[in-house]
């Protein structure tokens, strides 16, 4: 039974890969699915190991680290400062495309809003002013339109497929 | 590893709604089949967004046109050989959500839709009363035999529109209904005054006139009749009014113009400030507004519009030259410099287009962003409301149970159960029917905050919500979703009240109707009009197979009844 005034809370976290996580109660709080875990089983005992099967190591480790920056700024009162934009800006320089799509797919399961707008925006940007061709070999993604289907769309919409970027 | 294609459609959703330009929209619905199928029930929200400028042609013999977008100060260049006719020469355009009604110069009309150039042929122009008369006492009448044009609904979504327009010197009313297949166009009678401009709204264009006579003219009759008269200290001469819907209630817009000195007759003219008055028609009061809310408004060559502010100013007028001194004024390039963005607020004007562009024929003008909205097409082609709504319920406790689980789409849950007491879920039921009959209606979600879409325990709990203007929708159906939408549970209406209401009783089948009659009977007088027993019996009952090929049989008889009305 978890009491007040107690020193820092851990919650365990087991991932599809069977690794175990130890992370600070207010981190996994971040997660909506942790908590609302907690909230359903309120006599859960502290050594309770919270199972996430649909998400594996990697992703969670990267999530981790940012729910972990993220409570801090807010402990901080840095929320919405620069100091945020230059940490989320180096976060996802790193990414591969295949890491982004394993974080945002994870995010959504573990259901936390601040990364998922976070996510959702940078693959927004990613295929702003860009060719179909582009977006799809940027996204590993395979043509299912019938060439018929395709010209179909394509005639309706000519117009809006003049000066893109051809990067 | 899972593919992109696969990403599950909620975060297509919020990925769409990150984009900024319709042609990222297009380019995402293009990458494959399952984006497209996200991208087309996105759309209509995506184009709610500020309308576009069209602009002149930049030189005589091209089949383009700019069309420029202020929300990212971009112009684009459209190909649309329709506008131009045979002669090589632009026609006259006029617009109205999101449409064009083209003139030529050998007079013939037709509506275009720009963005995918389909076209819906009209009347020719000498089908109009008195033509001959009307067009003998104007210089270029391609140019200035019609001066105004209003749809009464968007082509695209149904064949029962009417196009009415203002024509000749004074401006007076005609309509076609080309969708019932109107050879010629209708002149509605009405006393002889100039009009200044024409709306619909709630089922009837009103008109209102130089001398400050407002008139609500019914199709169906021909009949025209005054309804309100504007007061005289209002009448700011030289006049220049429109009507304009917005948030629901009906706004008269003026304009005031000045003119330094006509007599030079140099195009001297600027207006200076626009004074809106909102119009109470039951009581003929007119009360000065000085805050839109959060919408702007659209005026100029354009049918007048208001929309929700969210990428342009609210509390704004934004206007076009529609000035007809141009045509008096040897020197004059044409129209296209008296724009603008007026604060009502605090009375300043700023521009909204920073390049010269000016023409006789057609000067910029105002674009509604309507385009394609396809509400019963779109709902016909899923059943993801159904699918989502059926997801709420939880399987155990089939009676009378206290539920304790919250499940589903958030969209759909009662307040009551967002704050996660013990709930009602017969109540709650209820709740979530009405929303999916909204988004059936309104194919969007009753409780969404645009500024932060994904909580909806906001919204929700606080029973924000409004109905979409692009909708119209009966005031049995508004009676009926204020009745609903009440957050106390034991406050909110229940189904055998529902099936009392007259939006529920309308067009209802004989048959249903006894039914109904008998079962409210019931419900008043006999509480639980089933035992325990009875329910388990019926359970029972359904769980024998041998059945289903009737119960079937009967659904889908039922669905064609509906395909028929």
């Amino acid at each position: 039974m978890s009491k007040l005034g107690q020193a820092k809370r851990i919650i365990f976290l087991k991932t599809a890969d069977g690794q175990l996580f130890e992370v600070d109660e207010p981190v996994a709080m971040e997660f909506e699915i942790v908590k609302s875990f907690f909230d359903e089983n309120e006599d859960a005992a502290d050594d309770t190991v919270v199972p996430l099967p649909n998400v594996s190591a990697e992703p969670l480790a990267g999530i981790i680290e940012f729910c972990k920056a993220h409570v801090e700024f807010r402990a901080n009162g840095a929320a919405g400062k620069d100091e945020v934009k230059k940490f989320n800006a180096e976060y996802i320089k790193e990414k591969s495309n295949e890491q982004l799509k394993e974080l945002i797919l994870a995010a959504n399961y573990l259901n936390i809003k601040e990364m998922l707008d976070f996510l959702t925006e940078t693959i927004a940007n990613r295929l702003k002013n860009k060719s179909v061709e582009y977006v799809r070999a940027f996204f590993g993604i395979e043509n299912d339109f019938t060439p018929q289907e395709e010209e179909a769309v394509r005639k309706e919409y000519e117009w809006a497929f003049e000066g893109v970027d051809e990067d | 590893m899972g593919a992109w294609s696969e990403l599950n459609e909620d975060l297509l959703i919020e990925i769409i709604k990150r984009l900024t330009l319709y042609e990222d929209l297009v380019t995402f619905s293009l990458v494959c089949t399952s984006w497209l199928s996200v991208a087309v029930k996105e759309k209509p929200r995506f184009l709610s967004k500020p309308p576009w400028l069209m602009l002149p042609p930049e030189k005589p013999n091209t089949c383009r046109r700019g069309f420029y977008s202020f929300s990212d100060n971009m112009t684009r260049q459209v190909m649309i050989p329709e506008a131009e006719g045979s002669n090589k020469r632009a026609k006259r355009c006029l617009s109205s959500r999101g449409w064009i009604l083209t003139i030529s110069k050998r007079w013939s009309m037709a509506l275009l839709h720009p963005f995918s150039r389909r076209q819906i042929e009209l009347p020719h122009m000498t089908t109009f009363k008195n033509w001959d008369y009307l067009s003998s006492v104007l210089y270029r009448p391609h140019i200035s035999f019609i001066t105004k044009f209003v749809l009464s609904s968007n082509p695209f979504s149904t064949s029962d529109y009417i196009v009415m327009v203002l024509h000749g010197s004074k401006r007076e009313l005609a309509y076609c209904k080309p969708g019932e297949g109107d050879k010629s166009w209708t002149t509605i009678e009405t006393s002889a005054s100039y009009n200044h401009d024409v709306t619909y709204y709630n089922g009837l264009f009103y008109v209102i006139k130089d001398n400050g006579q407002m008139t609500a003219c019914d199709i169906r009759s021909d009949m025209a009749e005054q309804v309100a008269e504007m007061p005289s200290d209002y009448l700011k001469y030289p006049l220049c009014l429109y009507l304009v819907e917005s948030g629901g209630e009906l706004l008269v817009v003026s304009r005031v113009v000045e003119s330094d000195d006509i007599s030079k007759r140099r195009s001297t003219y600027r207006t200076s400030e626009f004074l809106v008055f909102k119009v109470d028609l039951r009581s003929n009061t007119w009360t000065e507004m000085k805050n839109l809310g959060n919408r702007a408004v659209f005026v100029g060559y354009n049918s007048s519009f208001s929309i929700e502010a969210m990428l342009c100013k609210s509390n704004c007028i934004y206007f076009t030259d529609d000035s007809w001194e141009i045509y008096t004024d040897l020197t004059s390039h044409g129209g296209g410099k008296d724009m603008g963005i007026y604060n009502l607020q605090d009375g300043s004007i700023e521009p909204h287009f920073r390049g010269d562009s000016y023409s006789f024929m057609n000067p910029p003008m105002w674009i509604a962003m309507e385009e394609r909205y396809e509400p019963l097409k779109e709902l016909g082609s899923g059943n993801f409301v159904a699918v989502k709504y059926i997801g709420r319920g939880k399987k155990s406790g089939l009676l009378h149970s206290q539920h304790k689980s919250t499940v589903g789409t958030p969209a759909y849950i009662a307040p009551k159960l967002l704050s996660r007491k013990e709930y009602d879920g017969k109540i709650t039921d209820v709740w979530s029917c009405v929303v999916t009959l909204y988004v059936m209606l309104a194919g969007a979600y009753p409780f969404e905050d645009p500024e932060d879409p994904r909580n909806f325990c906001k919204t929700i709990d606080s029973v924000q919500y409004s109905i979409p203007d692009y909708i119209r929708v009966s005031a049995d159906y508004r009676h009926l979703l204020s009745r609903i939408f009440v957050s106390d549970p034991s406050e909110r209406i229940t189904i055998p009240e529902i099936k009392q209401l007259p939006w529920f009783l309308k067009n209802l089948p004989k048959e249903l109707i006894e039914i109904e009659k008998t079962n409210f009977r019931e419900a008043l007088h006999d509480q639980p009009s089933q035992s325990v027993e009875k329910i388990m019996c019926i359970i029972q009952e359904a769980k024998t197979p041998g059945e289903e090929a009737k119960v079937g049989a009967q659904a889908s008889a039922g669905a064609n009844d509906l395909d028929g009305e």
